[in-house]
């Protein structure tokens, strides 16, 4: 193997899914493992076909993958841009073509989960006649790539900066602390908050289809508790926040209560969307706070329950899918408001408990 | 007057620091050491930073009991401060004021004396280093606090910095605050008026002079 190309493994390959584990270990588990393993197949071969004869179902499927196709995009650059790997510049000594073709091979191989998938569709597309749909599905994956190739080609052989940038948004009023998480995901995951949030009102507006000859608010928060499940990354990703950046903020006086007061302000800040889109969607007020207190609940019992030893995200990941099973009866159970008031007092005391004897895993002696 | 008392710390079940008994009195304190001795740890430990065995108290508040009330009178300069990019400086001194009840005038003449008011407007992510460590002494100064813990004060500024520096240390010290320094920088500590040494060595801090 040539040694740019092993290079390319270790930076960038390697990096990225260590980074994305988490992200895409959640995505395989909604796709694979939520379904009974006799009708994995049926559901996925439905579900292909479902897309491949709606063109809004194809659009939004391939706004999906742009959205994880800028997201790699984004994470090389990130990693060109640290000083550790300014040598990466060096690939500009390479011809052109050269390098055209490695980048495309590190965007292809970053995105091989979604190509794979999208093979089986295309394979699926051309058994059913559905030449223009397979045509349009290998051009856009053909067409993204290359895109994606030519921005890390400019980025490269270029000292200005890149052509495309997702603006951030700096806002000259006071933040206060639960702002700063909400600033992490506004500012450096911003794709992932935003895959997060579709996949969160996704799951909302899919259960609120179901047919039932009655109002029936549990639809939508059966709907929720996938959506707010699908926050674990965003609640991994705030937990290594406070481990690494919020660090200092553990030597300043502020109470236990309010610490664990300006967190639940946070998660409240973040499910604020899901609350609208519910009451949009024809949820009384009071239902779709029920909702969202249910939300925040959950995500602050997981937080609160962090702290007993250092982060671990398959600790994590074990802690959210329990919870998840028991808070999906509760709701069928029809007791959503006290588990979900019960869940907050817990919560509240599992931080109390916890927060002050916590230690990140990496401190320095 | 700040004790330590029954001080342990260990971590993947390795001592890192023993402190059987320390008091420090007020005065300008230097915490010797060579690179891994328990410096950081030991000032970790003081600000409440991280958990450990055993009881610290300022005056008459302990920091297990009166986490709040002991954390007012006490704060914190780590050695290589980090801070959430997306964040600017002024964001963090509006906060620290906030926490720390204090007075935004004096917050703006800790700007005005360390020279980062033309840049403290700007994210933190397109700081240098050194620029964060103005910002994060700064931080430092705000509130009144009895205690002001500095690791590696001097790491990383230009000598301009360093004489403003040493130079706020003696005026605050003159208004009765205590320091707690480590450093491994002689030259710069001969400008203050040192009150005792302490040396970290074999997982404890013992006092030398």
């Amino acid at each position: 193997m040539p040694a740019q190309l092993k290079i390319i493994h270790k930076i960038w390959i390697q990096k990225f899914y260590e980074r994305h584990a988490v992200l895409l270990g959640m995505v395989f588990y909604v796709m694979f493992f939520l379904v009974n393993s006799s009708e994995i197949i049926g559901f996925h071969f439905n579900l292909i076909v479902a897309v491949l004869s709606s063109f809004k179902l194809l659009l939004l499927v391939f706004g999906i993958w742009a959205l994880y196709q800028i997201k790699t995009i984004f994470f090389f650059e990130e990693c060109l841009s640290l000083p550790q790997n300014a040598f990466l510049k060096k690939f500009e000594l390479l011809s052109r073509g050269n390098q055209f073709l490695f980048y495309g091979y590190s965007l292809l191989l970053a995105y091989m989960p979604v190509f794979i998938y999208s093979a089986v569709m295309v394979v699926i597309a051309f058994r059913y006649h559905l030449y223009l749909t397979g045509w349009s599905m290998l051009g856009f994956q053909v067409g993204i790539i290359s895109l994606g190739a030519w921005r890390l080609l400019h980025t490269i052989n270029s000292c200005t900066p890149s052509i495309f940038r997702i603006p951030s948004f700096r806002w000259k009023l006071p933040k206060p602390f639960p702002f700063f998480y909400i600033g992490l995901l506004v500012h450096r995951f911003k794709i992932t908050f935003l895959l997060t949030k579709i996949f969160s009102v996704l799951c909302i507006l899919g259960f609120m289809q179901l047919p039932v000859d009655h109002y029936e608010p549990r639809l939508a928060w059966l709907g929720f508790t996938f959506g707010f499940s699908g926050h674990y990354v965003i609640l991994y990703e705030w937990r290594k926040f406070e481990d690494r950046n919020l660090f200092f903020s553990r030597a300043l006086p502020l109470a236990i209560h309010s610490r664990f007061v300006m967190l639940g302000m946070a998660y409240a800040f973040l499910l604020l969307p899901e609350w609208g889109v519910m009451i949009a969607q024809g949820l009384g007020i009071e239902d779709a706070a029920v909702g969202w207190l249910m939300g925040i609940s959950f995500l602050l019992f997981i937080h609160g329950t962090s702290y007993r030893s250092a982060l671990d995200s398959e600790q994590l990941m074990q802690n959210m899918l329990g919870l998840f099973l028991i808070t999906f009866l509760m709701v069928l159970s029809q007791l959503s408001l006290p588990f979900s008031l019960l869940l907050v007092a817990v919560a509240a005391w599992r931080f109390r408990k916890n927060f002050d004897g916590y230690q990140p895993a990496d401190f320095l002696i | 007057m700040l004790s330590f008392q029954q001080i342990k710390k260990e971590y993947n079940n390795r001592l890192i620091l023993q402190v059987e008994e320390l008091k420090i009195d007020r005065g300008i304190h230097w915490l010797q050491g060579i690179n891994g001795s328990g410096k950081s740890t030991f000032m970790k430990i003081a600000c409440g930073m991280i958990p450990f065995e055993g009881d610290v108290t300022l005056g008459n508040f302990n920091l297990k009991k009166d986490s709040v009330s002991f954390k007012q009178r006490i704060s914190y300069a780590e050695a290589e401060p980090v801070y959430p990019e997306f964040l600017s400086g002024e964001d963090l001194i509006r906060f620290y004021n906030a926490v720390r009840k204090s007075d935004k005038k004096y917050s703006d003449a800790l700007i005005a004396r360390f020279g980062i008011g033309t840049y403290y407007k700007n994210p933190i992510g397109t700081y240098s280093s050194g620029m964060t460590k103005k910002l994060s002494l700064v931080l430092a100064f705000i509130g009144p606090t009895d205690f002001i813990l500095l690791d590696e004060p001097f790491v990383t500024l230009d000598t301009a910095t360093i004489d403003i520096l040493t130079a706020t240390i003696n005026d605050y010290h003159q208004q009765g605050r205590s320091f707690i320094f480590s450093s491994h920088q002689a030259p710069e500590m001969e400008h203050l008026p040192i009150t005792s040494r302490l040396l970290a060595e074999n997982q404890t801090i013992c006092r030398l002079s």
